[in-house]
């Protein structure tokens, strides 16, 4: 006999029931997984929308915020994962860690910001960018260009993330993504979803993007000197490498 | 049967000129101040061939004259052969405006005469000149039936007996039209002969010591009579063709079309021979002075007009032409041989595409740095990393071990010096936090001034954690990353 739970259960696995919350199911979105359980669960697509734009709104200096998407770098596709006008040089050892091929790695830089955007926007519509991260100056966040970046990503399955200032959350973007990222408390990111796809916006979360020393580290004693002075003292007598001998043989064991 | 097929350009001196041009201009070929050659333009002006410069300048305001150039003439005859090489390798440059083709032992190849001479109107479709062609047993014979219609001597071809039939067409060519110097032919036209076979039925010595040696000699020729020893066309390695302008061109949009018919050529001198290239060289020249010279590269050997033309449009925008352009080149880097193709049978349906493609197109855009990041076994990381064009093949060498640690993810190349404010470092005002754990770095030890530091950690009020070292010999504290 069927109870009332089981003949709402078959009702709604109807294929002519839309259930609006069931944002993974019925979006048909590419989606790809960001490598944080919680922020998976938080996000009604269960990742990153892999092909389009995102808008990661930075509360102050946020550096690691590129952490965020390091678990994901690996998933990439075999696309080409380009960061674009990087406020400076990513480590490739650190980046080679997190599981990207540095062979996958693209690095753009142009002194005119206009260069820039127009290479953001080819390499993004190319079809061989699976992530592209761009820190574009502010004039050029105008709609408009968002709006051809954001046409660029998806034809060119990309995800593209722009980094943005927090100042720029009250105006308007095609990004159907967009999130506010702060670096405070020390070692976390906190991150709170402004606008999301597929369902309500508001969620709030931490995530341990530093490795633990780095995130909660022992007192230090206030009177720690801050190293110890160079002492000047003679430097022991090497023997000098013979010629035509790695000095490396020179070794004892 | 030996069958010598020729192609005869009788506009070349003003066609090198014009094609390509959309709408072409009045303009005159002129040779020792006669005019030589008159475009449609100029010959609706009143200019006809023949008539003095002087006198054509004064029917058309603005008429565009050119010297007749008998170099340029012969290297475009000699590219035309070149794209008549895949129909018979024994092409023969001929002065001043034909092209010779032993095509006797080919016609199997193309199954038969018509097809062949189908192949050759194709190949010569796209060239931007008007062409006459004409069928004869000898090479001479062929170049002297170029004057009539092709069905003529082709119909002698299909003759029942071929060899009688082209003698009978040659006997009726007017002597007036014949390639003999202009003074032989009035001579032969004093006593009142009109046609070829008037002269041909005259006894040949007696015509030998009237009219020279030279002359019997051309008929041996015509005839078959003696051989023609010919110099055929050697194929060049590698492709140049120009094109020249009647008005200099000052802007790039007006390069652009010739450009096309030029890559056009390229893509079928490279189709022919199976070859691919990495580069191309575009020369503007100008009226004077040296010619700049722009070059279009791409990160792997390609063929196709369409990309070419698309880079070559992209340098274009950034481009500014010191001069006019009057003569545009094109020139093409050193050949390979093109790749098997090496498709797969299923292709992935999410592939992606080419990456190279985007490499290509990133480089036309000026002041972009576009690099891949390339790792050397090197303990200061600083030096770890180095610069490579993306467009090169990766190194072979092998990625170097992972430091056991975890590293920062942002790398300041070279690090950053920091100030000492009490016991604090500080970066832009503000005081960096220590934060436990010392790492002491030495390495180089045979070199007179080896690198000793000593590796911090440090918080930013921000609440990022940056790593700091000390230089052991100045006592300087740098920033090298931050995580």
């Amino acid at each position: 006999m069927d109870t009332p739970a089981s003949s709402l259960d078959h009702l709604l696995h109807r294929p002519d029931v839309w259930r609006a919350r069931d944002g993974r199911r019925c979006s048909g979105e590419t989606v790809l997984p960001s490598g944080w359980p919680e922020l998976d669960q938080a996000l009604h697509l269960g990742g990153w929308p892999a092909h389009g734009l995102t808008e990661w709104l930075l509360d102050g200096s946020c550096p690691q915020a590129l952490r965020l998407l390091l678990p994901a770098l690996p998933e990439a596709d075999n696309g080409l994962v380009v960061l674009a006008g990087a406020p400076a040089r990513p480590h490739t050892r650190a980046l080679r860690r997190a599981g990207l091929n540095p062979e996958q790695l693209l690095l753009l830089r142009a002194r005119d910001p206009e260069t820039l955007m127009r290479a953001c926007r080819e390499c993004a519509a190319s079809d061989t960018a699976a992530v592209l991260v761009a820190w574009l100056p502010r004039r050029l966040h105008q709609p408009r260009n968002l709006q051809k970046l954001h046409r660029a990503a998806r034809l060119g399955r990309c995800l593209l993330v722009l980094m943005r200032d927090v100042r720029d959350a009250e105006q308007p973007s095609p990004a159907p993504l967009r999130l506010v990222l702060d670096s405070r408390p020390p070692g976390d990111l906190a991150v709170r979803v402004e606008k999301q796809p597929g369902g309500w916006a508001g969620q709030r979360l931490q995530l341990p993007v530093l490795p633990e020393h780095l995130r909660y580290p022992p007192e230090v004693p206030t009177d720690h000197p801050p190293a110890p002075e160079p002492v000047q003292r003679p430097r022991p007598e090497m023997p000098a490498p013979r010629p035509g001998t790695e000095p490396g043989e020179e070794l004892p064991g | 049967m030996k069958l010598w097929l020729a192609v005869r350009c009788p506009g070349l001196p003003l066609e090198l000129l014009t094609r390509g041009l959309d709408p072409v201009p009045p303009l005159v070929v002129c040779e020792d101040h006669q005019v030589l050659l008159a475009s449609e333009a100029a010959r609706q002006a009143g200019i006809q061939p023949g008539m003095r410069l002087a006198t054509a300048r004064t029917l058309c305001d603005h008429l565009h004259t050119a010297e007749r150039d008998t170099g340029r003439e012969e290297r475009a005859l000699h590219r035309l052969g070149e794209r008549l090489l895949d129909i018979t390798p024994r092409v023969s440059v001929a002065p001043p405006d034909s092209l010779l083709l032993d095509i006797g032992a080919c016609l199997r190849l193309f199954g038969g005469l018509d097809p062949l001479l189908e192949q050759t109107r194709q190949r010569l479709a796209d060239s931007g000149l008007s062409t006459r062609p004409g069928l004869g047993p000898t090479p001479l014979a062929a170049r002297e039936l170029t004057l009539r219609p092709l069905a003529d001597s082709r119909a002698c071809f299909f003759a029942d007996d071929p060899e009688a039939a082209f003698r009978a067409l040659l006997a009726e060519q007017p002597l007036t039209e014949l390639h003999l110097s202009g003074k032989l032919r009035q001579r032969l036209t004093a006593p009142g002969f009109r046609t070829l076979g008037e002269i041909l039925e005259l006894p040949r010595h007696t015509l030998g010591k009237r009219h020279g040696r030279a002359l019997l000699t051309w008929l041996e020729r015509l005839l078959g009579e003696r051989g023609d020893e010919r110099q055929f066309l050697a194929p060049a390695e590698r492709f140049r063709d120009e094109q020249e302008f009647p008005d200099p061109v000052a802007h790039t949009d007006g390069l652009i079309f010739p450009m096309h018919r030029l890559l056009e050529a390229l893509a079928t001198h490279l189709r022919r021979r199976q070859e691919s290239v990495t580069a191309i060289h575009w020369h503007f020249r100008p009226l004077k002075g040296p010619a700049q010279t722009m070059t279009v590269e791409r990160a792997q050997p390609a063929h196709d007009v369409d990309t070419w033309l698309e880079l070559t449009r992209r340098r274009l925008e950034h481009l500014r032409l010191h001069e006019p352009v009057l003569v545009l080149v094109l020139e093409s880097g050193p050949p390979l041989e093109r790749a098997v193709c090496g498709g797969d049978l299923l292709t992935e349906p999410d592939a992606r595409a080419n990456r190279h493609e985007l490499f290509d197109r990133l480089a036309t855009l000026p002041g972009l740095s576009c690099i891949t990041p390339r790792e050397h076994d090197e303990p200061l990381p600083e030096a770890a990393e180095r610069d490579r064009d993306p467009r090169q093949a990766p190194a072979a060498e092998p990625a170097p071990e992972l430091p056991f640690d975890e590293p920062p993810l942002w790398l300041l190349n070279p690090p950053r010096p920091l100030p000492l404010r009490g016991d604090h470092l500080v970066w832009n005002d503000a005081e960096l936090e220590w934060l436990p754990g010392e790492q002491r770095y030495s390495s180089h030890w045979w070199r007179p001034e080896p690198p000793v530091r000593e590796y911090r950690t440090v918080r930013h009020p921000a609440g990022f954690c940056c790593r700091v070292f000390r230089d052991r010999r100045s006592g300087q504290w740098y920033l090298q990353g931050i995580f």
